[in-house]
């Protein structure tokens, strides 16, 4: 009796495999976009009221690999506008045949003006589709980000193809942030904001222009690359990179050359009633890369020493410049150390320490340099 | 009573049910729940509750030791006569089924968020009540076979979830006790619905072949239990923060999406897979428990009825599990399955073992 | 115009016996009167040889001998048993002995064949002509003395041809059963080999012999055995797969729950461990119970070699009973389900290699399997000079050609071959078969439901492997209940010196098979 029992349950199962399967999706003919572009659409009216439903306020660009080998050109770019992120999607079947994979793209631009209205609302698609990972790397462009993606690449396949190895290489290779839509959700915690790289047009190129300050899911700053660098050292983002430096002695230049660092931070937080000082002590600890003057590096100790506190100097410098512009201009904090006074007095602050909070502290910054090294990767 | 077939299972085997019955789905939005109340301490809630099995367990040993041979419904009927004894089994059956239910609801949820979007829910709910049904006909030295094979094939699903605490921060975690005293305590009592599937103890005692072990296997399974639940609500704390946990439904799973390894770019997916496909064992494992319960209390022969009881149980498990039209009240459901829990897993094993205490020598003559 | 009312069925089966029925009766002294009843078997049986003949002496003793033609050995019939007969018997010596000792004066003196019996019922009388064996017929006398010289042309001890390994003896069995069981007791000769004979098969009346190792295995397992064995009520068997069928525990599953081996020496090791062979006349293959799972993975040659390389070897074995199981469905699934889970660039490149191929994955898949599986069949069946060259040929040409003419992608075509290779990297025939027919159903679920049909699939194959049972004993041991001891010999083969018990996994009397506890031997 068993043995009926499973051969109708199989036949049951036959039935219903023959009936339809319902996911089935072929390969061949689903789209699979590399890369794609939020802006805000052009003609949008953002004024609040009552907005039609067919209104249409973000643009959604990808750049689609191609499939046929006939082709002559290896990717297409699609555009198209919607209320938000999902219902541009939605209209993408009308003009797009095939299936479409969300989940695969590994990069996505936004426009600063895009960002500037606030991205969680734009984010929230992708981080609830079941399909996705959170691993997609967010920046931000200057000016609108359809148009980094259609300047014309001719040493690559493609622009998603670029982008990805652009970005995705970006922090190892320099002082350069990067966000994934994991870190973006996460840095909406109190305490904590998230920084995007900047991408722009340079020389009929795109590149990285800095980095784009946020508070919470708005964009309220740009910082450019020379300040990058110090905010990527303040805020304990791991990175290798390479640090110029000129030695100055009685006035004359006596030797440049540059450094390879990576960089480690630590943060210590002290209260004083309602006062909080941070002291953030920056390792940099690395090699050196070249220097210009005749004298053997390694036999003068003096040099050494000499080069690592020119560097450590300017970099404080920088980071104090630095964090005086937060304070004063942003108001935000983009270097990520209010979580260590919430990890102690978390009851106290959590209300307070997205409001007027950074502003008030007082931060010191110290800076030491380890040379290690000679030669080594650069 | 054995199991007429004769079956019997070992002590590690019991130590792989009791935990199979427990960590089911229900851990993928545990986080998320008891956060909601417990803030940073949900871990150190979380091992609190641990408390609770540990008792249940000791109670349901005590209870057996005195009573041994029988199995759980002839005890029922022994302590407390026939008519309430039937009631109580009766409602522990019903117990079970709704739990099951449940648990096969979620289960098919995800796997159609996850998985196969558009196939329809029955036919997902039925593929589960398939497994349920054929497995559980095999009876109980099968299921224990099963539940220890797919332990340690399962424990490597485990290990994975270790891989995103490469984005962890551990300020998130910190300062501990900052829930206060209130909120560790009401947190404590709603993390110890999670521990539901103890109570398949008091079915599978008299399957055990050596009953004194049982005290330490349970032990053993609580403390499995403990850690698992322990390690996914710390990584899951330390990876997103209170805050992040909220906004996600299932942030055990989101945790895996968190982070990319070569060659395997999408690791929740090999976790559903692995988990999906062969992690219903809880309701494999309650599925006997009610099968079997029923049918020592319809005293009919249960090797031969055995596979139509379970058909019976299995279209009452689809039928129910198709009830609840939404993923969001069947999330609330669950919250009521763990207030079932609070009476049957602890209120009955009390009750039953004040009454063995209390009419004592009585019982073990009628026994 | 009516027709004629049928006869009512006779009852087929009571007839049948009837017809079959040879009477049980005595024997006449008479030799005429023998040889009487015997008239209508010799006239059927042109075969059938009679050697009538006088016994030495005086007075002059009647006698016949009868066999089959080419079943006996002749030069033993002529030399040892018609010539002391017929030349020197000595008749004198036993003349007055009277009747009841005469027969075995007979043929303790005179004949120098060695295996001799008698019988004394007609029926025996019969079915011992038609067994093969001389039957000696002698006036006077009611009994018959029946001798066992079998002879005949048959097969030489050859090397197996499915079994083949790099070290370890060339021999494998052929037809005859006592040279099979020889072959054995050379390897074995443990006074505690128990070897049983008995008949199955009511025509064929084939000789099967139960071989166990009498102190190691468990006697519950051996009358389980020989129950079913005496049980089989059949026609007849033509080999040794019918009873395999019949003893078999779960006749359903379409996994083997009896392990094949064609060679005495993997036969011997089965035994020590104690299970139960049984060997099957006219067949070289020898079959054993109780199985496990692990074993259709284990090859003997994992014992020749040093722990590391066969530890090795093993492992890459389960990858590949893996892989053939799903890796065509793991494709299938991976392409129209979750092609997410695929990196990128692969992606991309999967994209564009099917970019032309009309059929959606899953009919591409079924075609390519289907044409292996034939191409497979097709190789069985020709003769061995062309087999080789049109498997090649035929693999190389429908893979090129399918992807010229747009039928199938190139991954398709290697995702099958390597199913394939890896499908018979497996060592045992049996499983060879169940892999190929598991393949197909796993490749449906999933091309209904995608990675979760493939987990659904390996759920219930796994399910039916645990409750599985071969000869009472659980088929997934040590896996499934876990045997913890069994494990270090299942997936990895640990050093020969540390594996002092037996597998735990089969009931046993005597666990100990080794002597010094995995010690090093020690220092003189």
């Amino acid at each position: 009796m068993r043995r009926k029992m499973l051969l109708a349950a199989i036949m049951t199962l036959q039935i219903i495999s023959v009936s339809g399967c319902w996911d089935y999706r072929d390969i061949n003919s689903t789209a699979f976009p590399q890369l794609g572009a939020y802006d805000l659409h052009e003609e949008s009216n953002t004024a609040l009221g009552n907005l039609p439903s067919d209104e249409q306020q973000v643009d959604l660009t990808v750049v689609i690999p191609t499939v046929s080998p006939e082709l002559e050109s290896k990717f297409l770019i699609h555009k198209t506008s919607g209320l938000l992120i999902a219902s541009a999607r939605g209209q993408k079947t009308y003009s797009l045949p095939g299936e479409y994979s969300a989940g695969v793209a590994s990069n996505i631009v936004f426009s600063e003006a895009l960002a500037a209205t606030g991205l969680n609302k734009v984010s929230d698609a992708l981080s609830r589709g079941a399909l996705n990972p959170h691993t997609e790397n967010y920046s931000v462009s200057e000016g609108r980000a359809e148009t980094i993606l259609r300047v014309p690449i001719k040493d690559y396949p493609s622009m998603g193809d670029y982008l990805r190895m652009l970005i995705r290489s970006s922090n190892r290779r320099t002082f350069m942030p990067s966000t994934t839509l994991h870190q973006f959700e996460v840095d909406q915690n109190p305490g904590k904001n998230p920084v995007m790289p900047l991408l722009g047009i340079k020389d009929d190129k795109v590149m990285f222009s800095g980095a784009a300050i946020f508070k919470k899911d708005k964009m309220v700053g740009k910082a450019n690359l020379n300040e990058t660098q110090y905010l990527v050292m303040l805020r304990g983002i791991p990175s290798t990179g390479n640090l110029p430096f000129i030695l100055n002695k009685e006035g004359k230049m006596s030797d440049i050359g540059s450094i390879n660092v990576n960089n480690k931070r630590k943060v210590k937080v002290e209260r004083n009633g309602d006062n909080f000082t941070f002291t953030i002590s920056i390792t940099l600890a690395g090699h050196l890369a070249e220097h210009s003057s005749e004298d053997l590096f390694t036999q003068n100790e003096e040099l050494r020493t000499e080069i690592e506190d020119q560097v450590a100097s300017d970099v404080t410098e920088g980071c104090n410049k630095f964090i005086k512009k937060m304070q004063d201009q942003y108001k935000v904090d983009c270097i990520d150390i209010s979580k260590y006074a919430l990890a102690k007095w978390r009851n106290e602050l959590e209300d307070k320490v997205d409001k007027n909070f950074i502003e008030n502290v007082d931060i010191k910054v110290d800076v030491k340099v380890k040379l290690e090294n000679v030669g080594g990767e650069s | 009573m054995k199991d007429k077939t004769g079956s019997t299972i070992t002590t590690k085997q019991l130590i792989f049910i009791i935990v199979g019955s427990q960590v089911g789905i229900r851990f993928l939005f545990l986080p998320r729940e008891v956060s909601a109340i417990a803030a940073e301490d949900t871990w150190l809630v979380v091992l609190l509750a641990a408390i609770a099995p540990i008792i249940i367990i000791f109670l349901i040993d005590r209870l057996g030791k005195r009573m041994p041979d029988m199995g759980f419904t002839q005890m029922s009927q022994a302590l407390f006569g026939k008519f309430l004894g039937s009631l109580l089994i009766v409602l522990f059956v019903a117990y079970t089924i709704g739990f099951e239910s449940l648990i096969v609801r979620i289960f098919s949820e995800v796997t159609k968020l996850y998985l196969l979007p558009k196939t329809p829910l029955p036919v997902v709910l039925f593929m589960y009540v398939f497994n349920i049904v054929y497995i559980g006909s095999k009876g109980a030295r099968v299921i224990g076979r099963l539940n220890e094979l797919l332990f340690y094939l399962l424990l490597a699903n485990f290990l994975v979830l270790l891989i995103p605490l490469g984005a962890a921060d551990y300020t998130n975690i910190l300062p501990v006790g900052a829930a206060g005293w209130d909120g560790i305590a009401r947190g404590t009592v709603m993390a110890i619905a999670y521990y539901a599937g103890v109570e398949i103890l008091l079915v599978f005692y008299s399957l055990v072949n050596r009953k004194d072990e049982i005290l330490k296997a349970g032990m053993i399974a609580t403390a499995i239990t403990t850690v698992l639940y322990v390690s996914i609500v710390i990584i899951c704390t330390l990876v997103f923060g209170v805050a992040g946990m909220q906004h996600q439904l299932f942030p055990a799973l989101i945790l895996l999406k968190v982070v990319q390894i070569p060659v395997i770019e999408r690791l929740e997916f090999i976790f559903l897979f692995f988990w999906l496909g062969m992690g219903a064992r809880p309701a494999i494992n309650m599925g006997f428990a009610a099968s079997l319960s029923f049918t020592q209390l319809l005293k009919i022969d249960e090797k031969k009825y055995l596979p139509y009881m379970l058909m019976g149980v299995g279209l009452a498990i689809f039928i129910i599990a198709l009830l609840p039209p939404d993923i969001l009240i069947v999330l609330k459901l669950s919250e009521y399955a763990g207030y079932g829990f609070y009476v049957v897993g602890i209120a009955y094993p009390l009750i039953f073992y004040i009454t063995a205490l209390v009419r004592g020598e009585k019982v073990k003559q009628s026994a | 115009m009516k027709k004629p009312p049928r006869k009512p069925p006779v009852d087929d089966q009571a007839w049948k016996e009837e017809k079959q029925k040879i009477p049980e009766s005595n024997l006449p002294a008479a030799l005429e009167e023998k040889m009487q009843m015997l008239q209508p078997y010799l006239k059927k049986g042109a075969d059938i040889i009679t050697r009538p003949f006088y016994l030495e002496g005086e007075p002059r003793l009647a006698a016949v001998s009868i066999h089959l033609n080419k079943v006996i050995d002749d030069i033993t019939l002529d030399q040892d048993i018609l010539r002391p007969l017929m030349l020197s018997c000595r008749r004198e010596s036993i003349q007055d002995l009277g009747d009841q000792n005469m027969m075995d004066a007979i043929y303790k003196t005179s004949i120098t064949a060695t295996k001799i019996s008698k019988v004394n019922t007609f029926a025996a009388l019969v079915q011992t002509i038609y067994d093969g064996l001389t039957v000696l017929l002698f006036d006077g006398l009611e009994e018959v003395l029946v001798i066992d010289i079998h002879g005949g042309e048959f097969r030489n001890i050859d090397a197996p041809p499915a079994e083949n390994t790099m070290r370890g003896s060339r021999e494998g069995f052929i037809e005859r059963l006592d040279i099979n069981i020889a072959l054995v007791r050379r390897r074995l000769r443990d006074p505690n080999l128990v070897v049983e004979k008995t008949l199955v098969g009511r025509r064929t009346r084939t000789q099967v012999g139960i071989l166990y190792i009498d102190d190691i295995a468990d006697p519950q397992i051996v009358t389980k055995v020989k129950d079913r064995v005496n049980q089989m009520d059949l026609d007849g068997i033509v080999a040794s797969g019918y009873v395999e069928q019949f003893i078999e525990d779960d006749p359903y599953s379409i996994f083997p729950q009896v392990f094949i081996t064609e060679r005495p020496d993997k036969l011997v090791a089965q035994l020590l461990e104690g299970r139960i062979a049984i060997i099957v006349d006219n067949t070289p293959l020898s079959f054993v119970v109780p199985a496990l799972f692990v074993q259709f993975i284990q090859a003997p040659e994992d014992y020749y070699e040093k722990s590391f390389f066969s530890s090795y070897i093993r492992i890459l074995r389960y990858i590949a009973l893996l892989i053939a199981i799903s890796l065509p469905a793991l494709y299938i699934a991976l392409l129209t389900y979750q092609p997410e889970l695929i990196p990128y660039d692969l992606l991309i490149s999967f994209s564009r290699a099917r970019a032309n191929v009309p059929f959606p994955v899953m009919v591409e898949a079924l075609i390519m399997e289907l044409i292996i599986q034939m191409v497979i069949e097709a190789g069985l069946r020709l003769p061995q000079q062309i087999g080789q060259t049109v498997g090649v040929v035929s693999g190389i040409i429908l893979g090129q050609a399918a992807i010229s003419a747009k039928l199938a992608s190139p991954i398709v075509i290697l995702i099958i071959s390597i199913s394939i290779i890896c499908t018979y990297a497996l060592p045992s025939a049996s499983m060879v078969l169940t892999t190929r027919l598991l393949r197909l159903p796993i490749m449906l679920l999933a091309a209904t439901f995608g990675l979760f049909g493939i987990a659904f699939g390996w759920v219930v194959v796994q399910a039916h492997l645990i409750g599985l049972e071969s000869m009472g004993v659980p088929y997934f041991a040590p896996l499934a209940p876990m045997r913890y001891a069994d494990l270090k010999d299942s997936f990895i083969r640990i050093f020969l010196r540390k594996m002092n018990q037996r597998p735990v996994s089969i009931p046993m009397q005597d666990r100990k098979r080794q002597g010094n506890d995995g010690k090093e031997p020690q220092q003189p």
